[in-house]
């Protein structure tokens, strides 16, 4: 469903991607892994038009994302969950939930979130700015499943997250992706994208260096050693 | 004397809420399409030119309420299509861009209108007395038209989805436009509104005012220093530094120099700006 082939993209003079392959097929969970600085949150922006592609190709549901305006692209059926969360601050919850819908959606839906993510119903009124991390977290993923999307972009959703939480949130990521959602998880938390995703890259310096199955990692320890600089036990 | 002070306290109380529906417009503006429009003023004076332009021909000066701020958001919207969406992500162009819009504005009135300052009569042409003197009528309609306009454009922007829209976009533009919202659309209504708002009053202030192609100028600045001693993007701080400002100017007015009112500004900004860089309202943004 989606597919980005010989991607490249460069903030300023720094080339940051340099040739990024990566595809996803329908209903995956496919995690994005790396080090500090690789060009993860790039190869996501990316793919949202927030930073244009200086070369290659991106292809979600037979669209090429990187040929239209990127306001556009969230309509196609893609929900973006940026790193840092980037709630709206002054809005209330309510209006920070349903901001990407044309109008105010019906009971039906908000109470099919409000399931998922109880807290968020009882702060409606409340500034976005006054939550906790973790209820931005929540927010910031409920405001893209509200919009029933088909391919959910996760940028290190547990990161600086009470450890509480980060149960509550991975496992309301994997219901989103027992629901049919495909999920590209970027995640620092190496064994919570193993638990959550069927299949891994890992990025170095902008270009993919590894491409495999969830369970290869999980039996050759030495792979995220080596890519990652992570012990898995 | 004590009865002059008041009057021109009152007198610029009421400019100062005009001023500051011409603030606000430039603040959404700078706000939302990160341009500093010092065009701004100029569309004001378009604004009172367009409605000296409704009476001479129509003999009405109520069809300008109607009539020119619709005029200010086809004006705007054509201004944001063919002049600013053009150079979208280059900000120095866009100064350059609206500093060439200025000049074309007035050099278009001057042409067109004359470079002789007009006067448009006293539209409702009744006084009350207020304090010994002859207070026009006009003077507390612009008031309350100015009130109201603030009014609903507060409401606008906190009550309608595009209101939000437009709150969202100002505070993140990346993640609103990742969310999806139509970008394209709110910086062009955008554009329109704010215009629309500085040529409403222009209206406004039409007959209490003389009419001539410079007159931005002389508002830019009341603006701009609404917009720095209100706190950068807290709009009811410019509302009110509006109001504040031109009062004080008002008072000032009434023992010397306009002139030297305006230093007196000056000053009060460079203190807000050494003081509380973040201005005098800074506290909650909406
Ligand atoms: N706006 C920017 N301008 C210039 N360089 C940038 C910008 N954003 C990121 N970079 C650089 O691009 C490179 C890739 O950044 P990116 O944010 O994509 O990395 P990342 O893999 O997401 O890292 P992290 O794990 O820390 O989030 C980094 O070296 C970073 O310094
Ligand atoms: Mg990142």
């Amino acid at each position: 469903m989606l597919r980005l082939e010989n991607l490249h993209a460069h903030y300023g003079k720094s080339h940051i991607l340099q040739g990024v392959n990566l595809r996803i097929e329908d209903g995956e969970a496919v995690a994005l892994l790396g080090r500090n600085g690789v060009g993860k949150t790039t190869t996501l922006r990316t793919i949202m038009g927030l930073t244009p592609p200086s070369g290659g190709a991106i292809t979600f549901a037979n669209v090429r994302l990187d040929q239209i305006p990127a306001y556009k692209i969230a309509g196609l059926g893609l929900g973006y969950v940026p790193q840092g969360r980037r709630i709206f601050s002054s809005l209330n919850v309510f209006d920070n939930l349903c901001l990407g819908l044309p109008g105010t959606p019906d009971a039906a839906r908000l109470d099919e979130i409000f399931e998922h993510f109880p807290v968020l119903k009882e702060r409606l009124n409340q500034e976005g700015g006054t939550l906790s991390g973790g209820e931005q977290q929540m927010l910031a993923i409920a405001r893209c499943l509200i919009m029933q999307p088909k391919l959910l972009l996760l940028d290190e959703p547990t990161e600086g997250i009470m450890p509480k939480l980060v149960a509550t949130l991975r496992n309301e990521i994997r219901a989103a992706n027992k629901k049919g959602i495909s999920i590209l998880l970027v995640e620092q938390n190496f064994r919570i994208a193993l638990a959550l995703c069927t299949r891994v890259y890992i990025m170095e310096k902008g270009v993919i260096s590894y491409e495999g199955t969830a369970n290869e990692l999980r039996k050759n320890p030495d792979i995220a050693h080596r890519y990652l600089g992570v012990a898995i036990s | 004397m004590p009865e002059l002070v008041v009057i021109l306290a009152i007198n610029g109380l009421i400019w100062g809420l005009i001023i500051a529906l011409i603030a606000l417009g430039l603040s959404i503006i700078f706000g939302l399409l990160d341009i500093v429009n010092v065009a701004h003023g100029d569309f004001f004076m378009v604004g009172t030119v367009l409605a000296w332009t409704v009476i001479s021909y129509t003999g009405n000066f109520w069809l300008a309420f109607l009539i020119v701020p619709l005029i200010g958001m086809l004006l705007g919207c054509a201004v944001e299509r063919l002049v600013i969406k053009p150079i979208e992500n280059s900000p120095a162009l866009s100064i350059v861009a609206c500093f060439g819009l200025s000049l074309i504005l007035q050099e278009t009135v001057r042409a067109t209108f004359g470079a002789t300052p007009k006067r448009i009569l006293d539209p409702i042409g009744i006084t009350i007395p207020l304090l010994g003197l002859n207070y026009q009528i006009y003077r507390l309609f612009a008031a309350a038209v100015a009130i109201a306009a603030i009014v609903a454009f507060f409401l606008f922007l906190h009550k309608t989805k595009f209101g939000t829209w437009m709150r969202a976009v100002r505070q993140d533009r990346e993640t609103a436009i990742a969310l999806g919202l139509p970008s394209d659309r709110i910086f062009l209504v955008t554009f329109g509104l704010g215009t629309s708002m500085a040529m409403l009053g222009g209206v406004v202030a039409a007959p209490i005012t003389s009419v001539e192609f410079r007159l931005g100028l002389d508002v830019l600045p009341l603006c701009f220093m609404a917009v720095i001693i209100g706190g950068m993007g807290n709009l009811p701080g410019t509302a009110a530094a509006a109001v504040l400002l031109a009062f004080i100017e008002g008072i000032i007015t009434s023992f010397t120099e306009p002139t030297t009112a305006r230093i007196i500004s000056l000053v009060i900004m460079s203190v807000v700006l050494l003081v509380r860089p973040e201005g005098i309202f800074a506290r909650r943004r909406t």
